[in-house]
Formats: structure tokens, C-alpha cells, sequence
């Protein structure tokens, strides 16, 4: 089994007795220990437990017991999920005094419960208000495509982790676009479920009315797969909506003849590079798309989250920002304080945008099942660069790669991040996004973009950059 | 337009001279932004936000 295998061709190998899942993870765990000391997608490697795992997977195919879908399927979660016995940082030092997780956060357990084998905790942005991964207590995620050049955030890790084959998928988290930002600087897929499909217990929150959870991974068929373990109700989780589970993985080859696609302009077409408009057009050809269509007030819906994140996750750290201000990343900080400092006012007009806006995107969704729009407007950039240059124009990097993600994720509408074959050296992503709880749909068009060779996942060890 | 000191002293927060001008920048940002939201926000909408 390769380092890029596939965790649906791992599984098979592992179930059918061909390869053992302890030989898996040992050659995940030696890949780790090589290369991530260059790459820094770890906090914290797993390697007893994950081979004591590994074990019992073996033990149960030994015994012809079903091992689960995931058998020895190697992964690992951004560190603001809890897992048993690790304390959950969230990319911070302030929750490293916290005591460890008593148990896993309830995606992780059933990915568990399924075969996968948990190798360790990613890094992220402090408390995932970011968009680089440049953590200043862990250090920078490194980009696996360029070493010089950040991972996207705040999933950083979980992004860098899974495009460097250190594990098959990985979890990540997105409020504002911290899955769809990653997964396209670091050329895999991501998806961000429907707001409330995926519970997010046993997960460090940071905008209650905005977070999401979901899987990274380098095929449409392992993002199913994962996607699919995930789904299934949470009563002690309100957020939570129990529609019951919409399996991905049985409609991947599904023809894709009768889908209405548009690409999304206005908003979604200002600000961005040429190479992010290049994967828009390739991704909207190959579907027959119809272009420019609009989405009313996303400009507005950018600011609403951007408002929205400041005051709920300004005051979700009040105490600590009174407390202990110095033990945060300043760039948090000054941010965190500026948002709770907003007039408590701002908030309902916020509601009522969104209740407004949403309305808009259903309206669009009687004529379209999936609309196009970029992932980021441009690519991965240096690390340590705060601004980039766009059209001779100067634009702040921290504050504008989540420019076409925000409107979406605002109203939780569902979100593939698909890597498309641009042929340029660095990777970029679209966004396929369709109307609430229509996953399937999702993800039946990046299968076919996959078939069709538009969208992909490159190996990026063999670039020169990480040769030794 | 908040004052600073006010608001600061309002939520018992200290501000470093540091964080002080960083903190004033990030406000000016988020009054312009929610300043768009007002405009496009209906005056009477609903705030119910169900998927």
C-alpha cells in the first residue's frame, strides 16, 4: 500500500487480509516521523495508541468479525476536537492548563468505530480565527506544495496532513471558511456540510451560529466514505438536525446529465487571481454551466459574518481576553476584543439578514442544484506575507481568502472545495455548493469532475521542494 | 462612533498602548462592515433562521 493509497483501497486491502492494518500505520508513522518535522501538520502523534488500534483491527479481520468500512484507515483530527487522554489546545497556550478530553468527540469515535485508526491532533489558528495556520505558539503549517507558503486555515494541519499523505482524511472545522480555504492552498478536497448536519460535540467552539464540522481527503470516493461514518443523529448535541443519514458513497457514479449548474458572478468574480477564475471556468465548462449568476447581497452577508464571528467569539473569550490578554496571539487578541466591543445592536440586523439572504439562495436553488464560485481568490501565499498584490492592488491575505467563502457558510449551505487541474504549479480550489441538505448532489458533481480529469489531487513530495 | 475607553472600561478589558491601536483598527473595520449589513438588513425582517 502507497503513502497516496487511497482509504478506500487501505480498507479493501486490510478487510480482504492482504495487508495488515499495523503495517499501515507503522508506514503512516514513519512517513510522519520523516517529513513533518518540515511540514508541522502534527501537535501531538499518537503512535502506542494508534498501533494498539491497528491491532485490533488485524484481530477482528483474524477473527472474521467485520473490521468496518474504515479498517485501518489512517487519520487524524484538527486539535479542537476532543480525543480521550489529550488535552484539547484549540491552537492555543491558554487551554494547554486544561485537563484531557475523557473521551473521544463523537466524530472521532465513530470514524474509530469504523476501522480508521487515529494517528494524532493537527495544528490550526489560534482558537480557528485565521486563515494561514501560521500558529505562533506551534508554529506555521507548511504548505506540502511549497514549503515557503502557508496551508490555508484555520484546518491547517488537517488540510497539509492529508495532501502530504500522512493520513488518508483528516477532520477539520469551518466557520467562516476554515475548511474550504486549506483544502484549496493545499490542493484536496474538503467539504463543509449542511449547518447542523454533522454534530460538533466534543469540538472547541468558536461562532455557535457558524461553526461546521467536516472531512478532508485526495478522492471524492474517501470524502464519501468518511462523510458518511460521520453522519447519524446526536441527541445531546441541539444543533444537531436528525434527517436521518443521506448516504454520499452509493451515488458517486450517478450521471450528472440532469443537473442545473451555474457559476456565480458578481461578488464571486471581483477580487480574484487569474488562476481562481481559471478553476471557475474549467469547473463550469465541464458541467455546463450558465455564467454570471447572481446571489443578491453576498457582499453583505461577508460583512454579517464578519461582524457575526467578532461579537459571539469576542465573547465566548471575554474572560480570558480580561484575564490572561498576553497568553493569546496579539493578532487574535486586538481582534477577539474589537469584535465583542461592537454595538450589541449590530446582531439583529445581522439575524435578519441572514433570514433575508437565505431566502435569496432558495430562491436561486429553484433554478439551479449547484452553483460554482471560487474557493479563495488566489493561491497559497508566503508565509509572513500580509499582503498580496491583486490587479495592482494591495489586499490584505489574513482578512480576504475567506472573500468567497464567508457568503456561503453564513447560511450553511453545503460546500465541496474541489482541487481543479489548472496546470499551474500551485493548487486552487473551487467551491460546489448546493441547497440545504442536498449533499448527494454535491457530490455526485465532484465525482464526475474527478472522472472527467478537471479536478485532482497532485503528490506533492515529488516537488522539489521536499526532495532530499 | 465607540469610544474606546468607554467601551473598554464598559467590559472591564485593559488595552496595551499596542493592542490599544490595533483594537481601533479592527473596529474601524468592522463599523464599515456593519455598516453594508445595515443597508442591506430589511428594516421589519424576520430573524428566524431555519435550513
Amino acid at each position: 500500500v502507497s503513502r497516496f493509497a487511497s482509504a478506500a483501497a487501505i480498507a479493501a486491502h486490510v478487510r480482504a487480509a492482504r495487508v495488515t492494518a499495523v503495517s499501515v500505520t507503522e508506514a503512516a508513522l514513519d512517513h510522519i516521523a520523516r517529513e513533518d518535522g518540515r511540514i508541522n501538520a502534527f501537535t501531538a502523534i499518537l503512535a502506542d495508541r494508534a498501533l494498539a488500534q491497528a491491532r485490533g483491527v488485524d484481530a477482528k479481520v483474524r477473527a472474521g468479525g467485520d473490521p468496518g468500512s474504515l479498517a485501518g484507515v489512517p487519520f487524524a483530527a484538527k486539535n479542537l476536537f476532543d480525543i480521550e487522554g489529550v488535552t484539547t489546545l484549540a491552537g492555543s497556550i491558554i487551554e494547554a492548563d486544561k485537563a484531557p478530553a475523557v473521551e473521544d468527540a463523537p466524530l472521532v469515535a465513530r470514524l474509530k468505530d469504523a476501522g480508521a485508526v487515529l494517528l494524532g491532533a493537527l495544528n490550526m489558528d489560534e482558537y480557528a480565527y485565521g486563515f494561514t495556520t501560521e500558529n505562533s505558539h506551534y508554529g506555521p503549517t507548511r504548505n506540502p506544495h511549497d514549503l515557503e507558503r502557508v496551508s490555508g486555515g484555520s484546518s491547517g494541519g488537517s488540510a497539509a496532513a492529508v495532501a502530504a499523505g500522512f493520513t488518508a482524511f483528516s477532520l477539520g472545522s469551518d466557520t467562516n471558511g476554515s475548511i474550504r480555504v486549506p483544502a484549496s492552498f493545499c490542493g484536496v478536497y474538503g467539504l463543509k456540510p449542511t449547518f447542523g448536519r454533522l454534530t460538533r460535540r466534543g469540538t472547541y467552539p468558536f461562532v455557535h451560529s457558524l461553526d461546521h464540522v467536516g472531512p478532508f481527503a485526495r478522492t471524492v470516493a474517501d470524502l464519501a466514505l468518511a462523510y458518511d461514518v460521520c453522519q447519524g443523529p446526536d441527541p445531546l448535541e441541539a444543533n444537531c438536525v436528525d434527517r436521518g443519514v443521506s448516504p454520499a458513497f452509493p451515488n458517486l457514479g450517478k450521471p450528472v446529465s440532469d443537473l442545473r449548474v451555474g457559476v456565480l458572478g458578481g461578488w464571486f468574480e471581483t477580487s480574484a487571481a487569474p488562476e481562481s477564475l481559471l478553476a471557475v471556468d474549467l469547473a463550469g465548462e465541464a458541467l455546463g454551466a450558465i455564467r454570471g449568476v447572481m446571489l443578491r447581497d453576498a457582499e453583505a452577508a461577508r460583512a454579517a459574518a464578519f461582524c457575526l464571528t467578532g461579537l459571539e467569539g469576542g465573547q465566548l473569550h471575554l474572560n480570558d481576553l480580561r484575564a490572561r490578554p498576553d497568553d493569546f496571539d496579539p493578532a487574535t487578541r486586538d481582534r477577539l476584543i474589537a469584535g465583542v466591543m461592537q454595538p450589541p445592536e449590530t446582531l439583529a440586523a445581522v439575524r435578519r439578514l441572514r433570514a433575508a439572504y437565505l431566502g435569496e439562495a432558495r430562491a436561486l436553488f429553484e433554478d439551479f442544484d449547484i452553483l460554482i464560485a471560487p474557493a479563495t481568490p488566489f493561491s497559497a501565499t508566503r508565509i509572513g506575507e500580509p499582503m498580496i498584490e491583486l490587479g495592482g492592488k494591495p489586499m490584505l491575505v489574513r482578512a480576504n481568502a475567506g472573500l468567497y467563502a464567508q457568503p456561503i457558510s453564513f447560511i450553511g449551505l453545503p460546500v465541496i472545495a474541489a482541487p481543479v487541474k489548472t496546470g499551474a504549479r500551485l493548487p486552487i480550489g473551487v467551491q460546489l455548493i448546493a441547497a440545504p441538505w442536498a449533499e448527494q448532489t454535491l457530490f455526485r458533481a465532484a465525482a464526475f469532475l474527478e472522472r472527467e480529469g478537471v479536478a485532482g489531487v497532485t503528490d506533492p513530495l515529488a516537488a522539489p521542494e521536499l526532495v532530499h | 462612533m465607540i469610544d474606546l475607553d468607554e467601551r473598554a472600561a464598559q467590559l472591564n478589558l485593559t488595552l496595551s498602548p499596542q493592542s490599544r491601536e490595533e483594537v481601533r483598527k479592527n473596529l474601524a473595520l468592522l463599523a464599515a462592515m456593519a455598516a453594508v449589513v445595515e443597508a442591506a438588513a430589511p428594516v421589519d425582517g424576520s430573524e428566524d433562521f431555519i435550513l
